[in-house]
């Protein structure tokens, strides 16, 4: 239990992916039309992430560490990651045609394809198999908080209050660096 | 299906997050930058190639394979170079891939001229954007918040606030927003000059078109009523502005 809790901490606070090490920031400059699509968008990001990072782990570990081809597994990680966004975005597609409609128009496929694979490749590959998976769901947990948090202040940040140069990219960037200091303890 | 255009320069920026989250000094950061130039060129250029044969979301993967076999090939190579920045480099350049992925979006998913000259040219705009860009956040991270500049002490203050990721948001942010009003400012001059030629185009046709009517209502050639059906139309058109009038 209290191991849980110490990667629940470290995952959404200390080591969080969008605050504290930028990966998850590309991710969230995906469109955020309604609260619903925002929370099935991190609902995406934190299953094929944990899909993603644990086929990984166990490939490294078990097919590329004991052959002695470790050099191969950034080519492995695109692979797999490109096959789990792959799979999430044709389900979505037959699901509901609309919400895939917004998802394809906004890049969120590249975003997050590009975002998990850095998270993935800073991951530290030599933890207990339950523990990185723990890991990988809270790290999605992190996320889905900050994307709210993001989400709350979006139509503020690009209203017309903002300066024109400003809107979009900066202020979410300042946003974050504030959160960073004041929340995250960085 | 098209998808709006993202902004180049947010872009760029977002490419520079991967980077400078591994490392806070000038000479590293300048050499993954450069390696992330090299391989983006590269695999841009393969890429471009089957970009008409292939769904959209199916080339970026393609891009990312090929960039992912680029960086294998970089880090392998570092073992041949001991004692040099490339070999203390290390593991971080495979970071280079995820930069060179989003650096990649414009190329692949807004190309609105499917041609070879037309990478070409984003490319040569893209990149050294991108390197000017990374290389002053990480001037300023080294030298206010370490206090050196490539290694060497430089005597200033220090604020080890700026070497933490939320003083490099801070610091990108404020030079992306300078960017993207330099950049707000010569698309929009760009808009104007487009409308401008646009306009006087439209005003050209209508004055060749004026004079194509007037060659075939001068010439004897039968034309089945139809003059006479315009001229209808016209004097109907007249006698109800009159009526308004």
């Amino acid at each position: 239990m209290n191991n849980i809790l110490q990667i629940l901490l470290v995952c959404t606070v200390t080591s969080n992916v969008c605050v504290c090490n930028g990966f998850g920031v590309p991710l969230l400059l995906a469109n955020k039309r309604s609260f619903a699509y925002t929370g099935l968008i991190s609902l995406i990001f934190a299953i094929v992430l944990t899909l993603s990072g644990l086929s990984y782990y166990l490939l490294y570990n078990y097919v590329l560490k004991p052959f002695g081809v470790e050099f191969l597994r950034l080519i492995v990680l695109v692979l797999l990651t490109g096959i789990f966004n792959f799979v999430a975005y044709y389900i979505l597609k037959a699901i509901n045609k609309e919400v895939f409609f917004i998802y394809e128009k906004s890049y969120t496929f590249m975003f997050m394809f590009v975002s998990i694979l850095a998270i993935v490749l800073s991951f530290d590959l030599t933890l207990a198999i339950v523990d990185t998976v723990l890991t990988f769901l809270f790290y999605g947990l992190g996320f889905t908080i900050v994307n709210f948090i993001i989400y709350g202040a979006y139509f503020k940040l690009n209203g017309t209050l903002a300066p024109k140069y400003m809107r979009g990219l900066p202020l979410v960037l300042l946003l974050l660096s504030i959160i960073g200091l004041a929340v995250f303890v960085i | 299906m098209n998808k709006s255009a993202v902004n180049p320069v947010f872009v760029v920026a977002l490419s520079c997050l991967p980077i400078l989250s591994i490392t806070n000094s000038v000479n590293e950061v300048v050499f993954l930058a450069l390696l992330v130039g090299v391989v983006y060129i590269i695999s841009a250029s393969i890429v471009s190639i089957m970009e008409k044969i292939t769904d959209r979301n199916l080339t970026f993967f393609v891009y990312m394979v090929v960039v992912a076999a680029l960086t294998t090939a970089l880090t392998y190579i570092y073992t041949i170079f001991p004692n040099s920045i490339f070999a203390k480099a290390g593991d971080k350049i495979l970071y280079c891939s995820v930069s060179a992925g989003i650096l990649g979006l414009n190329l692949i998913y807004h190309n609105s001229k499917n041609e070879i000259s037309h990478y070409f040219f984003k490319i040569m705009i893209q990149v050294p954007c991108f390197l000017l860009l990374i290389t002053l956040v990480s001037i300023v991270v080294e030298v206010f918040g370490l206090g050196t500049f490539w290694g060497i002490e430089t005597g200033f203050p220090t604020l080890a606030y700026l070497t933490s990721m939320s003083g490099k948001f801070l610091i990108l942010a404020l030079l992306t927003a300078f960017m993207n009003a330099y950049w707000l400012n010569i698309s929009q001059k760009k808009e104007q000059y487009d409308l401008l030629v646009a306009k006087y185009k439209m005003k050209l046709n209508a004055e060749r078109n004026e004079e194509r009517v007037k060659v075939v209502n001068d010439s004897e050639v039968e034309n089945f009523g139809v003059s006479e059906l315009i001229d209808k139309s016209n004097s109907n058109v007249n006698g109800k502005g009159g009526q308004h009038e």
